[in-house]
């Protein structure tokens, strides 16, 4: 039952994140080399007992469509697929006090806020780190890489942080 | 054997791993290629489609300005007509005899940018005509501030255009007056300005002076607009200048453009490719 319920909600988290991403986000100048990404939150929100091997090939579908979307060829992929592959070593990394359950979808209400903060901005450093440095295999620019990568980081983890506490829930996917 | 498939069952994560990255890496680096197919870029149908929907919301917002610049790049056309036909009732008629040679060498079509980002460091557009309407790869695209980029891909009704405000770009541009050219490129940062390379330090450059694009290439007509210099100082390797550039077009205001067919870019490319090794 819970299944159904979680891939419901992923699918929806999907959907709306990457229509946000490609409608409003991508359109709005941040004034600065600055580009978050909201889509990652898909990635993050798998739950915990996905495997290693399933999470990256949903992670390659998803920056594979993003990349066609922004004409970067394979450079979402790429950081997406690292951030999947990342993932558990990351959770380990975080143990969390009570042991979490398979189905349970990480989130501030199942983990804990001050919990998914640290989640998320690790994830989105390893993933802008390597989107940013990919992007610029053919002409590398020191200064305005590091500016975007920063402000990026920052815009980012404050949108999926965001978007996390706005998200509306089932009632049987809260974990009390 | 046995230990191999042991190895093998007990790497299944680290080997998926390698291979996603690996068929990523392929497409990084091929790019170039990549961006001249129209399919697997937002030049295809459904994303060009999804742009047009939420530029044509967004577009309203800039109209007082759209409207300014035509009125001004009116104004221009009309005094250049003006003069053209002053200096043309000057010549005796015999001079014009001949004037299969002063034929259209380009030939404007209009489009609109319906997808455009100005804060990635590979930003790209897309522009609302496509091989339909005549357009095909490597066209210039210009709006009546200056250039804008070059066609790097066309589907039947969308294209996709290479602007200057990337970081793959590369424009040939001389400084007016004096004629040093030199490498128009852009470092990620912001979308106004770009970077003038190869101006060597002992050409006479100040603050102001005009960027035009060279004619070195087939695609552009020589003299468009493309910016004023507006940073300078010499290289730390010395020897050339660092120098900044304010680009003519706002990219993000960016509405209405021209598409330019060049009647003999195919003649001029084939012949230049046939030159081995330059």
């Amino acid at each position: 039952m819970n299944n159904t319920a979680n891939l419901i909600s992923l699918f929806v988290i999907l959907l709306v994140s990457l229509l946000l991403q490609v409608v409003v986000i991508d359109n709005i100048d941040f004034l600065g080399p600055c580009n978050p990404f909201l889509y990652i939150v898909f990635i993050m929100a798998v739950p915990f007992g996905c495997s290693q091997i399933s999470l990256m090939l949903m992670a390659a579908a998803v920056g594979f469509v993003v990349d066609m979307v922004s004409d970067t060829p394979g450079m979402h992929m790429a950081s997406c697929v690292l951030i999947a592959f990342v993932r558990q070593y990351v959770l380990r990394l975080l143990a969390f006090r009570s042991a979490y359950k398979d189905d349970d979808m990480p989130g501030a209400s199942t983990c804990g806020s001050l919990w998914f903060f640290k989640y998320t901005l690790i994830m989105v450093s390893v993933h802008h780190v390597a989107l940013f440095l990919i992007e610029q295999f053919d002409s590398f620019y020191l200064w305005p890489t590091l500016l975007r990568i920063v402000l990026s980081i920052v815009a980012s983890s404050a949108l999926i942080v965001f978007f996390d506490m706005a998200r509306p829930r089932s009632a049987g996917s809260l974990a009390d | 054997m046995n230990n191999f498939f042991k190895f093998i069952v007990r790497h299944t994560a680290v080997i998926v791993f390698l291979i996603l990255e690996a068929l990523a890496a392929v497409l990084v680096f091929r790019c170039n290629d990549y961006h001249r197919s129209a399919y697997l870029s937002s030049a295809n149908v459904v994303t060009g489609t999804i742009f047009r929907a939420t530029s044509s919301v967004g577009r309203y917002f800039g109209l007082a300005e759209a409207n300014e610049a035509l009125v001004r790049q009116n104004l221009e056309l009309t005094h250049e007509v003006e003069a053209l036909r002053a200096a043309l009732n000057a010549l005796p008629d015999t001079l014009l005899a001949d004037t299969s040679a002063l034929g259209n060498r380009y030939s404007y079509r209009r489009a609109r940018a319906v997808g455009i980002t100005v804060s990635k460091s590979r930003n790209m557009i897309t522009i609302d005509e496509g091989s339909d309407a005549g357009l095909r790869q490597d066209m210039a695209v210009v709006n009546s501030e200056g250039v804008v980029g070059l066609v790097s891909a066309v589907s039947s009704h969308f294209a996709l255009v290479l602007p200057l405000i990337n970081t793959s770009s590369h424009l040939s541009v001389k400084l007016k007056g004096t004629n040093h050219r030199g490498q128009l490129l852009w470092d990620g940062g912001s979308y106004r300005d770009a970077i003038l390379s190869d101006i060597p330090e002992h050409a006479v450059v100040e603050i102001g002076d005009t960027v035009l694009t060279s004619g070195a290439s087939a695609f552009f007509p020589e003299g468009l607009m493309v910016g004023v210099v507006n940073s300078l100082e010499p290289d730390r390797n010395g020897g050339f200048y660092d120098i900044g550039v304010r680009l003519a077009v706002d990219f993000n205001a960016l509405y209405d453009v021209q598409v330019i067919e060049c009647s003999d870019a195919d003649e001029r490319v084939g012949l230049e490719a046939s030159v081995p090794d330059k």
